[in-house]
C-alpha cells in the first residue's frame, strides 16, 4: 500500500520509478492481494503514455487482477479498450484473454476483417472432425508416387553441391599454393614454403566456407517448397493447415508473446532478447488452432553498461532450441500449470518457487516421468484429468525426447527441445534413401497429432 | 589424563541441553508439518464444499429446463429437488451429507443419459450450456475430491508414520477418511436399465 501513497497524478514518474511500482504491483498481483495490484495498476495507467513500453503489461495485469478479483465487467471493458487499440500486441492479447470471459464477445472479434493466426474456435459446437494419423509404409508409399521426381531431383543437385565444394576446396588449396610459391620466388625467399602457406590458408579458408555456405542455401532452394510443405499436405489431408518456411515481423512478435506468456522456461516480466522462426505450420483442426514452428531463443548477457550509459553485449545464452506448440485448451482456466520433464532441477521445489506450488498427483507413470507445479491444486488436476494424464505419459514415448508443458489462460503450450536444425536438406545423407524423409515425417506427425493425443478438441465444458 | 566432576557434570549437561534442543527442534518441526497438513486437509474439504454448492445452483436450472419436456421422468426429478433440499438443510451429519451428495452426482448422471433420449432438449440451445456447465463443475468436483484425497493421504501417512505418529497422538489428531466412490458408481452405467 505504501507505493500506491507515492503515485501522484500530477506529476510524471521516472522511467524508473514506472518500472519499480509495475514490480510492486505484479508481486502483489502473484501474492493475491488483488486489490492493492488494483490500485497501482489503475494508477499508472493514469500517468503514463499509451506509447510506453510497459502500457501494454500494465494492462494485461490488471485485467488479471481484475478477474481474479471477479470485477468481470471491469476487465471485459478493459480487454475491449486493448483490442480497439493501435498495438497489435494489446490487441492480441485482449482478443485472446476476451476468449476465456465471454465466448459471444469473442466471436465477434474473431469475425472482424483483420483477423489473427491464432484465434479461438466456436464455444458451443461439438462437430469435430481428427487427422487420421498415417503410418510409415502410407508415407513410403506417397512419396514413391508423389515426391520420387522432386528426391531424384534434388539428389543430383545434392551431388553436384558436395562435388562443387570438394572441387572447390581443392583449387582453393592449389591456388593459394601456387600463390605462395610464387611470392617467394618473386621476393626470392629461401625460406620454407610451408609456413607462410598455412597462414594464407587462415585467411582463404573463411572465403572458401562463405562460398560453400552459398552452395548449400542454392541448393536448399526450393526443398521447404517441394518437400515439407509436401508432406505436410499428406499428413493433413483435410488441407485445414498452412505452411510457410518463414513468418515475419508482427507474426513473429505473436510468437514472442506466445513463448513468454508460455513462461515454459522462464516467468512472463521476461521477454527473451533473440526469437528466430521457421518452419510454421497453422491452421485448424477440428475445433482446434494450432500453430507450431522450430524456433531458436537467445538471452544476450549484458556485462557491462559503458560511458554512455548504454550496455555492452558480453555474449548470448541459448534459452530453447526446438518445437513450439500453441493451442486452445478445451477447458477454462485461468491458473498456471507447468508440466516438467523428472530431471534434478524440476524435482527440487525451492528452484520452481515462481511457478507454484508442487502437486503431487495420482498416475504412477505419469509421476514418473513428470513433475507438475501450479498456481491452484484444484485447477491443476481440473486439467491433469486422469485421462489426461495417461494420453501426456504415452505423448511423451512417442516423443521419446523431454517434453516442456504449460497451461496458461486458457491455452496450452509444448516445448520440445531438438538439439539439430530441423526440417533441412541433409547434404551427407542421400535424398533417395528414405531415413531423412522418415525423421521430417515424424517430427510433423507428432506435433499435428498433439490435438487428437491431447483429445484437444473434446468440447463438453463451459467455454 | 584425569577430568575433574565439575568439567565431566559440565560436559554431560551440555551435550544433554543439545540433544534436548534437537529433539525440541524436531518435535517443534513434526508440530508444525502436522498443523498444516491438518489446515490443508480443511482447506481441500472447503474447495470441495464450494464445488458442491455451484452445483445446488445448477441443479433448479435444469429441473426449470427439462421438466416440461421430460413427462415420463417427472420422478427422477422430483428425486433431484428432494436430495438438493436435503443436502442443502443444515440438520445432516457430514456422512449423510456425503451420501446425499453421492447420490444427487447418481441422478445427476441418470438425467444427463436421459435427455440423450430426448432430441428437442438436446438441441435446445440453453440446455446444451447448462449439461456444459454441469460436466465443468462436476469434472472441478472430481478434481477437488482428488486434491482432498492426496491432502487426506499425506496426513493420514504422517500421523502413522515414526516418529510423527508420536506427535500426533499427542495432538490427539485421529486419521480421516478419504472421499470413496460408491459401490454403485463404481460399477458401469447400464443406459438401457434407465428407461426401462
Amino acid at each position: 500500500m505504501l507505493a500506491i501513497r507515492e503515485i501522484d497524478v500530477d506529476k510524471s514518474l521516472s522511467p524508473t520509478e514506472i518500472d519499480r511500482l509495475f514490480i510492486e504491483g505484479d508481486r502483489n498481483l502473484h501474492r493475491g492481494n488483488f486489490s492493492t495490484a488494483i490500485n497501482i495498476f489503475e494508477q499508472l495507467l493514469e500517468v503514463i503514455e499509451p506509447s510506453h513500453n510497459q502500457y501494454f503489461n500494465i494492462q494485461r495485469n490488471l485485467v488479471k487482477a481484475y478477474q481474479k478479483q471477479e470485477q468481470n465487467e471491469k476487465a471485459i471493458a478493459l480487454c475491449l479498450l486493448m483490442i480497439d487499440s493501435n498495438s497489435n500486441i494489446a490487441n492480441l492479447w485482449g482478443t485472446k484473454f476476451m476468449a476465456n470471459l465471454v465466448p459471444k464477445i469473442e466471436q465477434e472479434v474473431i469475425n472482424k476483417p483483420n483477423e489473427q493466426k491464432m484465434t479461438s474456435s466456436s464455444p458451443h459446437s461439438y462437430t469435430s472432425h481428427s487427422i487420421k494419423s498415417k503410418t510409415l509404409s502410407e508415407f513410403k508409399q506417397y512419396c514413391q508416387e508423389n515426391l520420387l521426381d522432386k528426391l531424384q531431383e534434388l539428389e543430383k543437385k545434392r551431388i553436384n553441391t558436395l562435388f562443387t565444394i570438394v572441387i572447390s576446396g581443392i583449387v582453393f588449396a592449389i591456388a593459394t599454393w601456387c600463390f605462395c610459391q610464387l611470392i617467394f620466388a618473386l621476393l626470392q625467399i629461401n625460406n620454407s614454403v610451408f609456413t607462410f602457406y598455412c597462414a594464407a590458408l587462415g585467411l582463404v579458408i573463411p572465403v572458401w566456407i562463405i562460398f560453400c555456405r552459398g552452395c548449400i542455401q542454392v541448393y536448399g532452394i526450393g526443398f521447404k517448397h517441394n518437400i515439407i510443405e509436401k508432406i505436410i499436405s499428406f499428413i493433413d489431408d483435410e488441407g485445414t493447415l498452412k505452411y510457410a518456411s518463414n513468418l515475419f515481423l508482427e507474426d513473429k512478435r505473436q510468437t514472442i508473446l506466445g513463448f513468454t506468456r508460455s513462461q515454459i522456461f522462464r516467468d512472463e516480466l521476461h521477454e527473451p532478447d533473440k526469437l528466430e522462426q521457421e518452419d510454421c505450420v497453422y491452421g485448424s483442426i477440428g475445433d482446434t488452432d494450432i500453430f507450431f514452428a522450430e524456433i531458436v531463443v537467445e538471452n544476450i548477457k549484458t556485462a557491462y553498461l559503458n560511458e554512455f550509459e548504454k550496455p555492452e553485449f558480453s555474449g548470448k545464452s541459448s534459452l530453447f532450441h526446438g518445437l513450439f506448440f500453441e493451442a486452445k485448451f478445451s477447458k477454462n482456466f485461468i491458473s498456471r500449470t507447468f508440466i516438467l520433464p523428472n530431471t534434478f532441477k524440476s524435482k527440487v521445489a525451492s528452484l520452481n518457487n515462481w511457478r507454484g506450488e508442487k502437486v503431487n498427483l495420482e498416475d504412477l507413470e505419469f509421476k514418473h516421468i513428470f513433475n507438475v507445479y501450479s498456481d491452484n491444486q484444484i485447477e491443476a488436476r481440473y486439467i491433469l484429468s486422469t485421462n489426461l494424464m495417461s494420453r501426456l505419459a504415452q505423448f511423451n514415448q512417442k516423443a521419446k525426447r523431454k517434453v516442456y508443458i504449460s497451461f496458461v489462460d486458457g491455452f496450452v503450450y509444448i516445448a520440445i527441445p531438438y538439439r539439430q536444425n530441423l526440417f533441412e536438406p541433409q547434404l551427407f545423407r542421400s535424398m533417395t534413401s528414405f531415413s531423412p524423409l522418415r525423421d521430417y515425417f515424424l517430427d510433423l506427425q507428432l506435433m499435428i497429432g498433439i490435438v487428437d493425443d491431447l483429445n484437444l478438441n473434446r468440447r463438453i465444458w463451459q467455454k | 589424563m584425569e577430568f575433574s566432576f565439575m568439567y565431566v557434570l559440565l560436559s554431560s549437561a551440555v551435550v544433554i541441553l543439545l540433544l534436548g534442543f534437537t529433539v525440541l527442534m524436531i518435535g517443534i518441526q513434526i508440530y508444525n508439518s502436522l498443523v498444516a497438513k491438518k489446515n490443508q486437509v480443511s482447506k481441500s474439504f472447503s474447495s470441495v464444499d464450494v464445488l458442491l454448492k455451484k452445483r445446488w445452483d445448477l441443479i433448479p436450472n435444469l429441473v426449470a429446463i427439462v421438466k416440461n419436456h421430460m413427462e415420463f421422468e417427472q420422478q427422477t426429478l422430483a428425486e433431484i429437488t428432494r436430495l438438493r433440499s436435503r443436502a442443502m438443510s443444515g440438520d445432516i451429519t457430514p456422512e449423510q451429507r456425503l451420501n446425499t451428495e453421492n447420490q444427487i452426482t447418481r441422478t445427476m448422471g441418470n438425467i444427463m443419459a436421459l435427455i440423450e433420449n430426448y432430441p428437442e432438449l438436446k438441441s435446445n440451445n440453453h440446455v446444451t450450456q447448462l449439461l456444459e456447465s454441469l460436466n465443468e463443475t462436476e469434472e472441478q468436483i472430481s478434481a477437488a475430491r482428488r486434491f482432498y484425497n492426496t491432502a487426506v493421504t499425506d496426513y493420514n501417512n504422517a500421523i502413522e508414520m515414526f516418529p510423527s505418529n508420536i506427535v500426533a497422538g499427542y495432538m490427539k489428531y485421529a486419521a480421516k477418511e478419504l472421499f470413496v466412490t460408491p459401490a454403485e458408481e463404481r460399477a458401469n452405467v447400464n443406459v438401457g436399465e434407465l428407461f426401462n
